[in-house]
C-alpha cells in the first residue's frame, strides 16, 4: 500500500457542486480510471480517499490536494492521464506527486476575488479593506447554542492586493486555513457588502493554493 | 450557463441541482439540430434522476442526431422564489437555455402526485399552461409514462399523451414533429396527424359526455382518428436500444447506480397491481445482453452497484444464469448486485451468499395482507409459512432486520385481517428468538410499513370503491393497538395523500377545473408530506362543485363506462371483471407460467408472451 498526492483543479459550473459531493464523484472517478486502489478492509470494502481541505460551495480550485492509496504498479503519470481521460467537465488533475507535507502544515490558503470592471470600484474595496471592521453575521455556537455570531473578517485577512486587470477588479487575499482556523472568502463578501452597503456579486472566486505557516506553498 | 442564473446560485440550497455539467451528460450544437427537446420530470432533481424511464429516452431522443434532448426538473421553492422573483424562466441544465424555446417539452408522469408540479412546470417556463391557449406548433407538450394510462385529470393541460413504451414512438412522433416544423404545418394539423401513431393520445380530438349523475355518457372521437387508443409496446427488449452511458449525478439522489431492466411486464397477476397489467405480456431479455449493459454501464459510470429491475426479479427465466455470468467480474470489481423485488420462495440459497460476499443488503418482504383469505382476495400468492421459512433462514444467515410491507384497505378488509398484520410480525419476531444460534445480546427489528390502498385504472379493483379517510383512520388505529411489542415498529402513508390520489387515480376532465384552481391557490409537490395542502385541494374541490368522493368511495358498476375505458393497454376488459368476480369469492388465479389465463396481452404483440406457458390463450 502507497500513498500518493493528487492534485485536482476544480472550475466552471463544477464548483456549485459540494465538498461531499465533490468526494463521491472522484471515488468513481478513481474507479472508472482503473488506477489500482487499496480497499478498506472492513464490511464495506471502500477505497481510501482524503481530502485534505474542504472546498467552500461556489468557489473555484486551481490546486487542490486529495491523497489515495493505491496498491499495484502505476505511474504518476498514468494516474493523471487515466483520470483526466475519465473527469466529467470542470475537474481536472494538474498533477500527481508524493505527499511531501503532512495535512497538518497547511496554515493559509490564498484566494482571489474577481469583480466587475466599475468606475471608483477599487477605492470603495480599498477603504472597505482598510476600515478594520468588516463584520459579517454568521451561524455559530455560543454556550453550546445556535446563535448568531457577529465575526470581524478583518482580524483574519493575513494580507491583501488590489489590483486592475482588463476590465476586472481582482482582490487577492490570504485567509488562515486549516483545522483549526478557516475563513470562507464568501464570510468577507457579506462583510464588504454590509460595509459598502452594496449587493456586489462577484464574477469568480478562485482559491489559487494552500500554504504553510510561513507562507510557503503547500506540497 | 446564463451569468443571471450563475448570479442567483449563491443564494440557494443544493445549487448543483440546477447547474448540469455532471459526468456523461449530452451536449451538442444547438445550430446542428432539427428538434430541441426539453425532458422534464416534475419533481426535484434528486428524484427525477433515477427515473430510469428518463435515462432511457434520454438515450433514445439523443441517439437521434437531428435532435437534442435536455434536462429539466422541479426547481425547489427557494429557487422557484428567486426565480419568479427576478424573472427567470425554466432552463434545462444542458445548455441552460430556457425551454419555452425549445421544439418539445415532454414531462414523465410516473404518479399522480406530480400532476400540480407539472403545471407549475409549464408556467415557470413561460407558456400558458392550457393546451388551447398555446397555439404555436412548438414547443408542442407530451406527457409518458404509468399516468397515461388515465391522463384525464391533466388532459386540457397537455397537447398529447404516450402510452405504453416510449423507445419507438418517441421516434415517431419527433419524425412528425420535424416535417411538420419543416413544411410549416400548424398544431392543429400536427396534432390529427399524430393521433394516427399507435399509442398516441390526443385528449382534444375526444369529446366526452357526461350523463345527469356525472358519470361518462360517450366518449367521441373526432377528425377520423381512432375510435380506440392502443398502448405502444416494444417487441424485442434484446435489440431495443438501451443507454450505455448514465448521466452521474454530483449530488446523492434517490436510487444512485447502474440499473438494468430483465424484463417487462408480470406472471404474478396480483390484483392491486396497476404497473403488472399495463406491461403485460412478459417479454424477457437475454443475459449475455444484460451482462454486457452492465458492464457498460458500470465502466462508464464508475458506480459500485447494479440493480436488477423488473416487477418480480425471481420469476426472470435466467437469473441463475444471469447472476452466475455478472459475479463473474462484480466481486473482483467490488460490485454489489441489488436484486430488489425479490420473492425468496424459488431463490437458490448459495446464490443468495454469493451476493452477500460485497455488501450486505436488507431484506423485504411484501405479504401486502395480513390474513390467508385477504391474500388469496388480493391474489397474492405468498403463504405465512413461506414467509416464516424464509425470515427462518435469514436470521440463520445472521440477518436481525426484516421490512414487512402491508396495505391497508384492500375490498373486503376486515378488522381482523388488519390484526393479522400484527400477528404476523409478531410471528416473524418469535421466528427470530426460536433460532438457537442468533447472535448474542442482538434484538431483532421488524418494520412493518403499511400503506393506504388506492383502486386504479387496468386492475380488477378499478370498480372498488376505496376506503374512506375514517374507514383508513380507524384500521390504522386498530393496527396500532394490536402490536404488542417494541420490536415491530410501524410507518403509515399520510391517509390525506392517499385519499387525493385516489381521486386523481381515477378522476376524469372534469377535475382540470380543480387541478387548475389548487395550483392558483400553491398547491404543488403533493406528494411530499410537509409540503402537501390538502385544505386549498379541498376548497378548489368546493369551488368548482365537486364531490372527491364521487372518484373515489363509489363503487362502479361494470356497465359503466370508465373515463379511461377509450384507452387500450391490451387486456380484455372480460378478464378484468372475471378476476374481480373472482376476488371477491376470495379464489385466486395461478400466474402466468402455471396457468395462461387469457388477459389478452399477448395479442400486441403478435400472440408471443415470454411467460411462455405451454397452454397459452394468444
Amino acid at each position: 500500500m502507497q500513498c500518493v498526492r493528487i492534485w485536482f483543479r476544480k472550475t466552471g459550473r463544477v464548483k456549485y457542486v459540494s465538498h461531499l459531493d465533490i468526494m463521491r464523484c472522484m471515488t468513481r472517478a478513481v474507479r472508472r480510471a482503473k488506477i489500482p486502489l487499496w480497499y478498506t478492509e472492513g464490511f464495506n470494502p471502500h477505497p481510501y480517499l482524503n481530502f485534505l481541505q474542504p472546498m467552500p460551495l461556489g468557489i473555484e480550485g486551481m490546486e487542490e490536494p486529495l491523497d489515495i492509496r493505491i496498491e499495484g504498479e502505476i505511474t504518476k503519470e498514468q494516474i493523471r492521464d487515466n483520470l483526466n481521460a475519465v473527469l466529467p467537465e470542470g475537474l481536472s488533475i494538474v498533477r500527481v506527486s508524493e505527499p511531501y507535507m503532512k495535512p497538518t502544515d497547511i496554515a493559509f490558503a490564498s484566494y482571489e476575488i474577481i469583480f466587475q470592471y466599475e468606475e471608483k470600484l477599487t477605492k470603495k474595496l480599498t477603504d472597505a479593506m482598510n476600515s478594520g471592521a468588516l463584520i459579517c453575521e454568521k451561524m455559530g455556537k455560543v454556550n453550546g447554542r445556535k446563535r448568531i455570531k457577529q465575526v470581524n473578517v478583518s482580524e483574519n485577512i493575513k494580507s491583501y492586493e488590489l489590483t486592475e486587470r482588463d476590465t476586472q477588479i481582482v482582490l487577492r487575499v490570504i485567509f488562515p486555513c486549516g483545522n483549526t482556523k478557516n475563513v470562507n472568502p464568501l464570510n468577507l463578501m457579506t462583510a464588504i457588502n454590509s460595509c459598502l452597503n452594496t449587493d456586489l456579486v462577484p464574477l469568480n472566486i478562485v482559491r489559487l493554493g494552500l500554504l504553510d505557516e510561513n507562507l510557503l506553498r503547500f506540497e | 450557463m446564463k451569468r443571471e442564473v450563475e448570479k442567483i446560485l449563491g443564494l440557494v440550497q443544493k445549487p448543483a441541482r440546477y447547474t448540469g455539467g455532471e459526468l456523461n451528460e449530452v451536449i451538442k450544437n444547438k445550430d446542428e439540430v432539427d428538434i430541441r427537446y426539453a425532458f422534464c420530470f416534475p419533481d426535484l432533481y434528486e428524484i427525477g434522476m433515477s427515473n430510469l424511464g428518463m435515462k432511457i429516452l434520454y438515450s433514445v431522443i439523443n441517439s437521434r442526431d437531428d435532435a437534442w434532448c435536455e434536462r429539466v426538473f422541479a426547481p425547489d421553492n427557494d429557487m422557484e422564489a428567486i426565480m419568479r422573483e427576478k424573472g427567470i424562466p425554466l432552463f434545462a441544465l444542458e445548455s441552460g437555455d430556457y425551454i419555452r424555446d425549445f421544439d418539445a417539452i415532454g414531462f414523465s408522469l410516473s404518479y399522480e402526485l406530480s400532476y400540480s408540479n407539472m403545471i407549475n412546470m409549464i408556467d415557470l417556463a413561460g407558456l400558458p399552461v392550457l393546451s388551447k391557449d398555446r397555439s404555436a406548433l412548438t414547443p408542442i407538450i407530451m406527457a409518458g409514462g404509468a399516468c397515461a394510462c388515465n391522463p384525464e385529470p391533466v388532459a386540457d393541460f397537455v397537447d398529447l399523451f404516450q402510452l405504453g413504451d416510449g423507445e419507438e414512438m418517441m421516434q415517431d412522433v419527433l419524425d412528425l414533429l420535424k416535417e411538420c416544423k419543416k413544411n410549416g404545418k400548424s398544431k392543429q394539423e400536427f396534432l390529427k396527424k399524430a393521433a394516427q401513431i399507435q399509442g398516441i393520445y390526443v385528449p382534444s380530438l375526444y369529446d366526452v359526455a357526461y350523463n345527469e349523475d356525472g358519470t361518462i355518457r360517450s366518449v367521441t372521437p373526432v377528425d377520423g382518428v381512432p375510435a380506440k387508443v392502443t398502448k405502444r409496446l416494444v417487441s424485442n427488449m434484446d435489440t431495443v436500444l438501451y443507454p450505455d452511458k448514465f448521466v452521474v449525478p454530483f449530488i446523492d439522489v434517490v436510487h444512485d447506480r447502474v440499473v438494468t431492466e430483465i424484463f417487462r411486464g408480470c406472471i404474478r397477476g396480483c390484483r392491486f397491481c396497476q404497473a403488472c397489467f399495463l406491461n403485460r405480456p412478459i417479454r424477457e431479455k437475454s443475459p449475455e445482453v444484460i451482462n454486457e449493459d452492465c458492464k457498460r454501464l458500470c465502466e462508464s459510470s464508475g458506480y459500485d452497484e447494479i440493480s436488477l429491475c423488473s416487477l418480480s426479479t425471481s420469476d426472470y427465466s435466467h437469473l441463475t444464469d444471469l447472476l452466475n455470468q455478472l459475479l463473474s467480474w462484480t466481486t473482483d470489481d467490488k460490485i454489489n448486485i441489488a436484486l430488489p423485488s425479490l420473492r425468496v420462495d424459488n431463490f437458490p440459497e448459495e446464490l443468495l451468499e454469493k451476493l452477500n460476499e460485497v455488501r450486505r443488503s436488507g431484506l423485504t418482504f411484501a405479504p401486502e395482507a395480513g390474513t390467508q383469505r385477504l391474500r388469496d382476495v388480493i391474489n397474492k400468492n405468498v403463504t405465512e409459512e413461506e414467509v416464516i421459512e424464509t425470515s427462518k433462514k435469514a436470521f440463520s444467515g445472521g440477518w436481525t432486520a426484516v421490512k414487512l410491507y402491508f396495505m391497508i384497505g384492500l375490498p373486503t378488509e376486515t378488522m381482523e385481517d388488519v390484526e393479522g398484520i400484527a400477528k404476523l410480525a409478531q410471528e416473524v419476531v418469535d421466528t427470530y428468538y426460536r433460532n438457537p444460534d442468533k447472535p448474542k445480546g442482538k434484538s431483532v427489528a421488524v418494520s412493518v410499513s403499511a400503506s393506504s390502498f388506492v383502486p386504479k385504472p387496468f386492475t380488477p379493483f378499478q370498480w372498488e370503491a376505496q376506503d374512506t379517510p375514517e374507514m383508513l383512520a380507524a384500521k390504522q388505529e386498530h393496527l396500532k393497538e394490536s402490536v404488542r411489542t417494541k420490536k415491530v415498529s410501524l410507518h403509515f402513508h399520510d391517509i390525506r395523500i392517499s385519499f387525493f390520489e385516489g381521486i386523481l387515480a381515477r378522476g376524469d376532465r372534469k377535475l382540470n377545473q380543480v387541478m387548475l384552481k389548487a395550483w392558483q391557490k400553491g398547491c404543488k409537490f403533493d406528494s411530499w408530506d410537509d409540503q402537501f395542502r390538502f385544505d386549498d385541494w379541498m376548497e378548489a374541490f368546493r369551488e368548482c362543485g365537486i364531490d372527491p368522493a364521487f372518484y373515489t368511495s363509489r363503487k362502479r358498476e361494470f356497465t359503466e363506462i370508465l373515463p379511461w375505458d377509450h384507452l387500450d393497454y391490451g387486456i380484455r376488459r372480460e378478464f378484468l371483471e372475471n378476476e374481480n368476480k373472482k376476488a371477491h369469492e376470495a379464489i385466486t388465479t395461478p400466474h402466468c407460467r402455471e396457468k395462461c389465463s387469457a388477459c389478452g396481452a399477448a395479442k400486441l404483440n403478435g400472440g408471443k408472451c415470454d411467460a411462455m406457458c405451454k397452454n397459452m390463450v394468444p
